[in-house]
């Protein structure tokens, strides 16, 4: 599951955006917004519930700011019950 | 609401789907000529199932004679005599050519010190031999061929449905495009070809495993809805045991019983030599995914995996073949040395070896136009029986081939054939409609419903008529009355809708071809039929639809054994895994009262 990206080393290369195959990640634009510049560009996870864990994203960073964990729920109705 | 005007793309050959096969066709076709268009709903070697490849199969010479058959006989067992022989004889002989040419584009195969290629013998097998190489390098250096070559590559664009000449579907007629939409801006695209490949991988449920959530059947699914035949449909079940601890898991499950892991249940009885007296611990994945699940009905779970035994050189080799392992015990503080590791397993519809749509020597599907390569076909070289290295080579062998005749097909063809401009309105509608609607229903209560539903014991493991065609209607339930409902607030939810609406149809025609099958084979158990009938059952069950309704027509196909140099082993083999007394005596009332006990 992909936990946390770093926004103080993200640099807003938009990589991982395109290397997520589920699409979780998104660039966006950060910083206060009553201040107009200087405006950065940072990833972003906005679904995180459609990770697979892949690890794509954290590999093509070229900064290491992102984190995938091992954790991994199988949704509980697909292990197999009575 | 008003849909914008599709973006269009005219095109010899169009591929969809850029995996291994899908990436070859298009080079193939390239080569030859052909105006070539590759869309990707993700981007190509960022993309599941490829990424997750570490081996693949790879004859290290030229096979003849006798050699050649041996391998051939190889296969043909490990397939359940279910194989398409002459398929089997064109893989064999091609493959050595088509992995060269890989090694020639600069794929990085493992090589030893001298820096040769370095060969392995398959799992399980005497003859048949790989090459390692990293599936993420692999298609890095096929993208970048693609682009060197300059064909038209479209990404994070979803193809949902094919177009038809006659603008029917089923048609009667021929395949003449697709539509897609992108998959962050929702926009339409429509493509216009002489030929379409399809490539869209397997066809899984997203339950986050194995890497494979954005693989959920959509080539199947356009190609059953345009009214082309599938096969193997039986087959499609997949199962896993390494799911740890309920907190993770990783691959390389066969590594870990190949350190000598032993699978024990609650009471710390080792239990695989029951269910497997040959193989114990090192059965296959099925039977130790049906095994611990069994332990877990009876009362004797939850099982474990044991490593505490290992040595420390072991568990070493181990770390190194699958670094994720040591990774993940660190995260969860788990020391392999002093810890059991506990094993849940699930086995549910999905592609665990072939099941899709069915194609001919040449990667051609039923209809004109329309071809398919890799794991969205039957896989003809196996129909049933899992050998894991051979998939992405058959990719190979029959991407290239179906690049050649779609090539061929579209050099005859002075002009495109035409379209049915109404056809494109009503599908893009058509994938569009969850995003106007409103109502609480999401993609992911279909997924759970569809959980519920497939993992309920009587059905995952141990099959019969009554409860193959209770998992069917209850899956044909969800279509009609929770499919309509589902809501898509933006784009990203209305991928997932349309993934969800191809996985369930294409769950409710496995089951269609679950209770056709009468006997047990590979990875289908039939309780009512528990042994494998090689006297009456050497066939494949070919699934289309039967008009525009829900109708389905269900033929067999004979596999020609008088034309095939491996003659099959008749008679009928008893099923030699233990089915618990409740599912073999009155398997009624057991899934009668599971249904109860759930409130279904
Ligand atoms: C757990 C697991 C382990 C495996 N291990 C091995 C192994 O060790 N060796 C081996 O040879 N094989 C292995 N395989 C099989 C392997 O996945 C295939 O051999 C390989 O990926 C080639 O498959 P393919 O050519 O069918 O394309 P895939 O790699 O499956 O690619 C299909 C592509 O289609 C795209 N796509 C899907 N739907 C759409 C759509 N609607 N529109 C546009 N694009 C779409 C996907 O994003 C993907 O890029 C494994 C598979 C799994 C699931
Ligand atoms: S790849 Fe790394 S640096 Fe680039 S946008 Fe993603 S997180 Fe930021
Ligand atoms: S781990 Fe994989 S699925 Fe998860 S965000 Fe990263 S690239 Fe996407």
């Amino acid at each position: 599951m992909i936990e946390s990206i770093d926004l103080s080393l993200c640099d807003g290369c938009g990589v991982c955006i395109e290397s997520c195959p589920t699409d979780v990640l998104r660039l966006m634009e950060a910083g206060k917004p009553w201040v107009v510049e200087p405006r950065t560009w940072k990833a972003v996870i906005v679904y995180p519930n459609d990770c697979h864990s892949c690890r794509l994203c954290a590999l093509d960073c070229h900064v290491d700011a992102i984190r995938v964990t091992h954790a991994l729920e199988i949704p509980s109705p697909f292990l197999v019950h009575r | 609401m008003k849909l914008p005007d599709p973006t269009v793309i005219r095109t010899d050959v169009l591929v969809v789907g850029g995996g291994l096969g899908g990436v070859r066709a298009a080079l193939r076709a390239q080569e030859l000529g052909a105006d070539v268009t590759v869309v990707e709903k993700a981007v190509i070697s960022r993309a599941g199932p490829m990424t997750y490849v570490h081996s693949q199969f790879a004859p290290y010479k030229l096979l003849e004679g006798d050699e050649l058959r041996q391998w051939m006989e190889e296969f043909v067992v490990g397939a359940n005599y279910l194989a398409d022989q002459e398929w089997l004889e064109v893989y064999l002989r091609e493959a050595y050519f088509r992995v060269q040419e890989l090694v020639h584009m600069g794929v990085p195969y493992v090589r030893d010190e001298q820096g040769r290629l370095k060969y392995s013998l398959v799992r399980g097998h005497k003859v048949g031999t790989t090459l390692g190489a990293d599936g993420r390098a692999t298609m890095e250096v096929l993208r970048r061929e693609l682009t060197r070559r300059r064909v038209r590559l479209i990404e994070k664009v979803m193809v949902n449905d094919l177009l038809t000449t006659d603008g029917r579907h089923p048609t009667r007629d021929r395949i003449c495009g697709a539509v897609g939409f992108h998959v962050r801006t929702g926009e339409p695209y429509l493509f216009l070809a002489k030929a379409v490949i399809l490539n869209t991988g397997p066809f899984y449920p997203k339950i986050h495993y194995a890497y494979v959530d954005h693989c959920t059947g959509e080539g199947h699914a356009m190609a059953f809805r345009a009214g082309a035949e599938l096969a193997g449909m039986e087959f499609a079940q997949y199962a896993a045991w390494s799911y740890f601890n309920r907190q993770f898991f990783t691959p390389g499950q066969a590594k870990i019983q190949g350190i000598g892991a032993r699978f024990v249940n609650a009471l710390g009885e080792e239990f695989m030599p029951r269910y497997d007296p040959i193989w114990g611990n090192f059965s296959g994945l099925f039977q130790v995914a049906r095994a611990i699940a069994t332990e877990n009905l009876e009362g004797r779970g939850p099982c474990f995996v044991d490593m505490r035994h290992c040595s420390d050189e072991d568990l070493a080799v181990l770390y190194k073949v699958v670094p994720t392992l040591e990774r993940a015990f660190k995260e969860f503080d788990i020391d392999p040395k002093k810890d059991l590791l506990r094993v849940d397993p699930f086995i549910l519809i999905g592609t665990g070896s072939s099941s899709g749509v069915r194609v001919d020597l040449w990667s051609r599907a039923s209809l004109p136009g329309l071809f398919a390569v890799g794991t969205c076909t039957h896989l003809p070289i196996m129909m049933t029986g899992i050998s894991g290295s051979s998939l992405s080579t058959f990719s190979n062998v029959g991407g290239y081939r179906a690049g050649e005749k779609a090539a061929e097909i579209a050099r005859q063809m002075a002009h495109h054939p035409p379209h049915d401009p109404q056809q494109v309105k009503e599908l893009i509608a058509g994938f569009c409609a969850p995003l106007s609607r409103r109502g609480q229903t999401r993609p992911c209560d279909i997924w759970m419903a569809i959980g519920e539903v497939t993992a309920e014991a009587g059905f995952a493991l141990f099959k019969n008529e009554a409860r193959i065609a209770r998992t069917r209607d209850r899956l044909r339930e969800i279509r009609h009355m929770l499919l309509p409902r589902v809501t898509a607030p933006d784009v990203h939810e209305l991928v997932k809708a349309n993934e969800v609406a191809n996985y369930l149809q294409m769950a409710e025609v496995a089951c269609e071809a679950m209770l056709a099958r009468k006997e047990s084979r590979g990875e289908l158990i039939r309780a009512d039929y528990p042994y494998q009938d090689n006297d009456d059952w050497l066939r494949w069950i070919i699934v289309r639809r039967q008009g525009e309704g829900e109708g389905l027509s269900l033929s067999f196909w004979d596999l020609p054994y008088d034309r095939y140099p491996i003659p099959p082993k008749r008679g009928k083999v008893p099923l030699t895994f233990p089915i618990p007394e409740e599912y073999r005596v009155a398997p009624e009332a057991a899934s009668e009262r599971s249904m109860e006990r759930r409130g279904a």
